[in-house]
């Protein structure tokens, strides 16, 4: 079935057009997950958030862009959404820590490996996560698009609903940025 | 030591990392996961609360609850007559009200 069909299928209510959708996007919206939020458990929630917005908003899918263009928005504004209410509790427990608050101050993550990085590049991948997550989030999404998804910038322009100059804007400012980072960490590194 | 003396290098290879990177799977049984997610949104009030009710814990508390409040019904029953009692029989001592019956009404002389 192609997509325009398992979206009709799916907006008449088909669930085993639903299944064939997860089943076909899955990878796609949790690898892109994954590199936005940077924890695997996170991840999982946020793909399954994803897939019930589908399921519950695809009347509002009006086949002007493709499906996946669609898929990206939904992913990239959830993982966003969640990245802000980890920040606002961070701070809020760091508030509270010092009024005097029993609450411990929430840990800073662990490090994340990306499961679909070579081996070899583990520990590198480590590092250039760290910076990636200090990026702006504009920066971070159109690098993270390109570098981790593969995606052209007149893909990515589609998703954040800009033109393809300010992609190439943002990933050219988000290699700087990074390299900076980059810089700073290896020249303090022990 | 490599690594100390050309940290441009490091930086490039770092850049570089995420070159060739393979797409991340979610673990298998993902679907499932998802309509099982799903199940519970789409769960009604009602169902929620017949859930809730009937939690073990949740039976014993209101049990507990249900046999507090009788007791202290008890006990302010109780308190209530003996305070009833004891009006009473003072208004009855102040106006030299007795309890009469059929007998003291018979023989009046004694």
């Amino acid at each position: 079935m192609n997509e325009r069909n398992l979206v009709e299928k799916l907006k008449q209510g088909d669930e085993a057009a639903f299944k064939e959708i997860v089943d076909k996007w899955q990878d796609l919206v949790y690898n892109t997950a994954i590199a936005i939020v940077q924890n695997e458990q996170d991840a999982e929630d946020l793909a399954q958030e994803v897939f019930i917005q589908v399921y519950e908003s695809i009347h509002q899918f009006k086949e002007q862009s493709k499906f996946s263009t669609w898929l990206y928005r939904i992913t990239v504004s959830k993982g966003l959404d969640l990245l802000r209410k980890k920040k606002t509790r961070k701070r809020f427990a760091f508030m509270k820590s010092l009024f005097g608050s029993d609450e411990q101050i929430i840990k800073e993550p662990p490090d994340f490996f990306h499961p679909g990085i070579a081996l070899d590049n583990k520990e590198s991948g480590k590092v250039l996560f760290r910076a990636i997550a200090s990026l702006p989030e504009n920066q971070k999404i159109a690098f993270t698009l390109h570098k981790v998804e593969g995606l052209s910038h007149q893909e990515i322009s589609e998703i954040m609903n800009t033109s393809v100059a300010a992609v190439e804007s943002l990933v050219h400012r988000a290699r700087a940025n990074l390299r900076k980072i980059l810089e700073e960490y290896y020249r303090h590194e022990p | 030591m490599k690594r100390a003396q050309d940290p441009e290098s490091r930086i490039i290879a770092t850049l570089n990392s995420l070159e060739g990177i393979q797409r991340a799977k979610p673990a298998p049984f993902f679907f499932t996961r998802l309509m099982s997610k799903m199940q519970i949104k789409n769960e009604s009030g009602w169902e929620r609360l017949v859930v809730f009710i009937t939690r073990p814990s949740v039976a014993m508390v209101t049990v507990a609850l249900i046999i507090f409040l009788n007791m202290l019904a008890a006990y302010h029953e109780v308190e209530r007559n003996a305070k009833t009692d004891i009006v009473e029989q003072s208004y009855a001592d102040y106006y030299y009200v007795n309890t009469s019956s059929l007998y003291d009404f018979e023989n009046p002389e004694q």
